[in-house]
C-alpha cells in the first residue's frame, strides 16, 4: 500500500517538473518571438578609406551592400568636391580666384559653405572656414612639415581667417573670398559627408543605418533587435584609445562627435602642439582635451566641438544654450562635465 | 504543492540525480567560462587585421594565425616604407623617417574591431574587423 502510494507521489512529481520545464520552453520561445516582426533586411558592415580617414557603415535592409555602394560613391562624390587640395574641387577653384569675384559652384556645396559661414557666426568666428592660411603656416596642412611659426607672421595671416572676407551669392551659388584668403572645409566636410551618406541610405529605404568617418558618427533607426546604436566616448588620455566608460550614447537616430588634441600634434622644445588653431590667437587652443557633442545633425555636432574645444570654461555654458544639442568636456584636468541632457 | 527540495531530491531516481549532476556542472562551467578563458590571455576569436594601402590590393590577415613572436610587415608608400607589427592580439604601424606628423605611429596598438591607424601622407589605412564583445557599435573620439 506504502509503496504504491509512494509510486503515485513519484509520478506526481515527474508531472509537475515535466509541465514546469515545458512552461518554461515555451516561455523561452514567447520572449524570442517579441522582437521587432517588421526587419526584414539584414544588416551588413562595409569599410572604405578616403577623406584622409576610415569610413565605417552599416546597413540594415534589403540588398544592403548595394544601398551601401551607393552611398559610398555619393559620399565619395561629395568629399571630393569638397577638398581643397584636389585640383578638380569645387574649394580649389574658389580659393584660386581669391580677391577676383564670386566663383559658382554647385548647389551642395555652396550649402555647406554657407552653413559653415552660419554656424561660424554663431559661434563668433571660433569656427571658421578660412582657417588654411592659418593651418599651412602651422604646417597642419597636407604632407607638410609641422613647426612653430614666428609671432610676426601668425598677427599678419589672422585677419585672413576672418569670416567677414567670406561673401554669398545665393541666387547664383556664388563664393567669393577676399584676396589672400583660402577656404579649408576639413572642419565641416567630415559631418556634412555623413550626413550626405546617412541621407541617400534613407532615399533608399534602409531600416536602419550607422555611418562612422574616423570618429564622426551618425545613425538611423533601430537595429534589427530592436535596440538603439550604442556609442561610446573616446576617452583622451588612455593610451589603448578605449572609452569613458560611465558615458555611453543610445541614439536610433542623430549624431556624436568629438573633438579633441589628441589625434594630430606634434612637439617642439619639449612643448605639445595640436591642431585645433583658435582664430583669436592663432595658437593651438588650450583648456580642454575633448569636446563630445551630440544631436540631430552631424555637421552642426561637427562644428559645435571644435568650437567649444576653443572656449574652455566657457564651452558647457554654450553648449547648455545651443538648442537641440547636448556636450561632455574632457578639461587639461581630466574632470568630465556634461550638460544637463546629456 | 509545497514539496521541499530534500523530500524531492530523496523521491527522484538515481539516474535522474545523475542528469540533474550533468546539468549543474555544464551551468557551472557556462558561467565561469569567459573569466578563466580572459583569465588566460583571451582569443583572437575572428578579429582579423585589414590593410588598406590607397590604389593598392587590400590584405586582411586573421590574428588567430599569428604567432606569440608575431609578424611584420613592410608597406610601401608615396614618401617611405611603413613597418606594421602584427600580434596576436593587435597590431601597430611604424611611420617612415620623412613622415611629418607620424600620427599612425602615434595611435599605437588598436585591439578592438573598428579601430583604426591612418597615415596620411603615405596613403595607408588598417583597421580592424571582427567580432565586438564591447557591446558598442563605435567610438567617437
Amino acid at each position: 500500500m506504502s509503496s504504491k502510494k509512494e509510486e503515485k507521489s513519484f509520478e506526481k512529481r515527474r508531472i509537475i517538473g515535466g509541465a514546469i520545464a515545458v512552461i518554461v520552453i515555451i516561455a523561452a520561445l514567447w520572449i524570442r518571438g517579441t522582437g521587432p516582426e517588421t526587419v526584414t533586411g539584414e544588416r551588413i558592415q562595409e569599410t572604405r578609406y578616403f577623406m584622409d580617414t576610415v569610413v565605417i557603415m552599416q546597413v540594415l535592409a534589403e540588398n544592403p551592400e548595394e544601398k551601401a555602394e551607393k552611398a559610398f560613391a555619393a559620399m565619395k562624390d561629395f568629399s571630393d568636391r569638397a577638398d581643397r587640395f584636389n585640383p578638380d574641387s569645387e574649394v580649389y577653384r574658389i580659393n584660386q580666384n581669391a580677391g577676383e569675384g564670386p566663383v559658382e559652384i554647385d548647389e551642395d556645396i555652396f550649402a555647406i559653405i554657407e552653413k559653415g559661414k552660419k554656424l561660424g557666426e554663431e559661434t563668433g568666428g571660433l569656427f571658421t572656414i578660412a582657417i588654411a592660411p592659418l593651418m599651412d603656416l602651422w604646417g597642419f596642412g597636407k604632407n607638410m612639415q609641422p613647426a612653430v611659426p614666428d609671432d610676426d607672421k601668425i598677427q599678419e595671416i589672422l585677419p585672413l581667417t576672418a569670416l567677414e572676407g567670406i561673401t554669398l551669392y545665393p541666387g547664383i551659388n556664388g563664393v567669393e573670398i577676399a584676396s589672400g584668403m583660402e577656404l579649408d572645409l576639413g572642419g565641416i566636410a567630415k559631418g556634412a559627408v555623413v550626413d550626405h551618406g546617412i541621407e541617400v541610405l534613407v532615399s533608399l529605404g534602409v531600416e536602419a543605418a550607422f555611418i562612422n568617418a574616423g570618429g564622426d558618427i551618425r545613425v538611423h533607426g533601430l537595429k534589427e533587435d530592436g535596440t538603439p546604436w550604442r556609442i561610446g566616448i573616446r576617452d583622451p588620455r588612455r593610451e589603448d584609445r578605449g572609452h569613458l566608460t560611465d558615458y555611453v550614447v543610445e541614439k536610433d537616430s542623430g549624431s556624436v562627435v568629438t573633438s579633441g588634441d589628441y589625434e594630430r600634434y606634434f612637439t617642439e622644445d619639449g612643448v605639445r602642439y595640436h591642431h585645433i588653431l583658435d582664430p583669436r590667437t592663432g595658437y593651438p587652443a588650450e583648456g580642454l582635451q575633448s569636446v563630445s557633442v551630440t544631436g540631430e545633425s552631424c555637421v552642426t555636432a561637427d562644428v559645435l566641438s571644435t568650437a567649444a574645444f576653443m572656449m574652455g570654461d566657457e564651452a558647457l555654458d554654450f553648449l547648455e544654450n545651443y538648442p537641440g544639442y547636448e556636450g561632455l568636456i574632457v578639461t587639461d584636468e581630466g574632470e568630465i562635465l556634461t550638460t544637463s541632457n546629456f | 504543492m509545497g514539496i521541499s527540495f530534500s523530500k524531492w531530491w530523496k523521491g527522484i531516481r538515481k539516474g535522474d540525480k545523475i542528469v540533474v549532476g550533468f546539468v549543474l556542472i555544464f551551468a557551472l562551467a557556462g558561467a565561469i567560462y569567459p573569466f578563466v578563458w580572459e583569465w588566460l590571455g583571451g582569443d583572437p576569436g575572428d578579429l582579423q587585421v585589414v590593410i588598406n594601402p590607397v590604389g593598392a590590393e587590400r590584405q586582411k590577415i586573421p590574428l588567430a594565425g599569428i604567432p606569440e613572436e608575431g609578424k611584420n610587415l613592410i608597406v610601401p608608400g608615396p614618401i617611405g616604407d611603413h613597418l606594421v607589427e602584427i600580434l596576436p592580439d593587435g597590431v601597430r604601424v611604424i611611420a617612415p623617417e620623412d613622415d611629418p606628423l607620424k600620427i599612425c605611429e602615434k595611435t599605437g596598438w588598436i585591439r578592438r574591431p573598428g579601430a583604426t591607424i591612418v597615415c596620411v601622407p603615405n596613403q595607408l589605412a588598417i583597421w580592424l574587423e571582427g567580432s565586438d564583445d564591447s557591446g558598442l557599435d563605435g567610438i567617437s573620439e
